[in-house]
């Protein structure tokens, strides 16, 4: 092998441990994100919110017009009228169902104002890969959002933020395989950890459940608040199916989440939790 | 002018995996678009061409996603180097080769996408890895092989991707 291959080689191997280093130093667990990728991630905002934008539009528009084309067959004179008739349905349709999805929302934020303090953000882009599942969100550090805040819709649990910029935040969805959430099964208050499998499932697996303990197909999960990231009591979703671990302690239940985390279009960022005063009676107390 | 190009083309793939994908998923994964370039470019310009590229593209989605920076690197790296090998032996110019190549292309560099989580801790069991995200990703971009090589190759001979004569 010639001087220079050798080189080549040198060359290449140091580039490979000096990411792989990267790879280490940048992991979840570190506080802040260096000031180059949050740049990279506040230029890129308004990009991601201009192009997802125009992505539902097409897909809205797309969706009208595969409906129109059955009715065209059946009302050839009348196709031009019915589109526009369709199209403009279809719009107040559209209208229809964000009010609910944000009717609902105010009356969740109503509802739990005792509970929490809720920010409402609007999902702005993607994970662009296949493994992880993270969103980002259109509030940052500026908005008041910091890491570790919990992250919420009225059908349950999101995720947690892991990342803050100026003016975005990265949310680490339930489904990602570096999520774990304290839980409980809510019928039999049995512990255990929530852990994501691979994003591309869209489910998740409740690990470290006792080997006997009553865990059955239907049985609710809810996060338990141990940990202090996520608020007690937040659903988070049904169990499927339950196996036991060839360790021979433990059963995994496979469990489905309630919210769908594909389609989310706005969510909560939970800012503060307001613990009730509890006064417990002691023993030997008048 | 040809590098500035190629840069554009991996934002806008880049960006369009963030924000449009979503709406056209299939079993919940998306096609890895970064890859399909990095895959194309390495097999028609060659294994270091497209190990270039592929660190690129991968430092990029890295920097986008925030965290583990180096885990698309390396593995892009690794997939435009392993397509870049079949430039002088396979067939360049016929889609159905380009569509295999992308498909192990793709397998291989989900495949230390996979090999590199284990490395940092992240647990992934190999029957969700494989079927749920390397199988069903791997598909994807063979599918949209042969919508999508044609117009590259040609840019890479004729068009704006052509690289200049030494």
């Amino acid at each position: 092998m010639s001087r220079s291959n050798y080189k080549k080689i040198f060359l290449l191997t140091v580039l490979v441990l000096i990411t792989l280093l990267a790879v280490r130093m940048t992991s979840l667990k570190r506080e802040e994100l260096t000031p180059l990728e949050t740049a990279v991630k506040d230029s890129l905002a308004p990009v991601q919110e201009v192009t997802i934008g125009f992505a539902r539009g097409l897909h809205d528009m797309l969706s009208s017009a595969a409906n129109l084309g059955h009715l065209a067959e059946e009302n050839k004179k009348l196709k031009q009228e019915v589109r526009e008739l369709k199209s403009r349905l279809d719009r107040v349709e559209e209208y229809k169902v964000q009010n609910r999805r944000l009717k609902e929302m105010l009356q969740y934020r109503e509802f739990t104002v005792d509970k929490y303090k809720l920010m409402t953000a609007a999902v702005i882009g993607r994970d662009p890969g296949n493994w992880f599942g993270t969103i980002t969100v259109n509030r940052g550090a500026n908005d008041g959002v910091d890491k570790d805040m919990a992250v919420i819709v009225p059908g349950g649990l999101v995720g947690r933020v892991v990342a803050v910029s100026k003016h975005t935040a990265e949310v680490l969805l339930i489904t990602d395989p570096r999520s774990g959430v304290a839980a409980v099964v809510q019928q039999s208050q049995e512990p255990g950890v929530v852990e994501g499998v691979a994003n591309s499932t869209g489910m998740v697996r409740m690990i470290h459940l006792r080997r006997d303990a009553p865990v059955k197909p239907g049985q609710v999960v809810v996060s338990s608040g141990v940990g202090g990231i996520y608020p007690s009591g937040v659903r988070i979703g049904k169990i499927i199916s339950t196996e036991n671990d060839p360790g021979g302690l433990f059963q995994t239940a496979a469990v489905e989440p309630f919210v769908d985390l594909r389609v989310l279009r706005e969510v909560f960022i939970v800012t503060a939790v307001y613990t009730p005063e509890v006064n417990l009676p002691l023993e030997g107390n008048e | 002018m040809r590098a500035c190009l190629l840069f554009l083309i991996l934002g806008v793939a880049l960006v369009l995996q963030a924000t449009v994908f979503d709406f056209v998923s299939i079993l919940g994964v998306k096609p890895d678009l970064v890859l399909l370039v990095v895959i194309f470019y390495g097999f028609i310009h060659g294994q270091r061409e497209g190990a270039y590229l592929g660190f690129l593209g991968g430092l990029m989605t890295d920097f986008l996603t925030g965290h583990y920076i180096g885990l698309n690197a390396l593995s892009k790296m690794a997939a435009g180097y392993l397509a870049g090998m079949g430039q002088t032996k396979l067939y360049k110019e016929n889609i159905f080769i380009a569509t295999i190549v992308s498909l192990a292309g793709t397998v291989v560099g989900q495949t230390i996408y996979y090999l590199l989580l284990l490395v940092t801790g992240i647990k992934v069991s190999l029957y969700n890895g494989f079927f749920h995200v390397i199988l069903p990703v791997a598909l994807y971009n063979g599918l949209l092989t042969p919508l999508l090589y044609g117009r590259f190759y040609r840019s890479s001979t004729r068009g704006l991707l052509k690289m200049p004569e030494v």
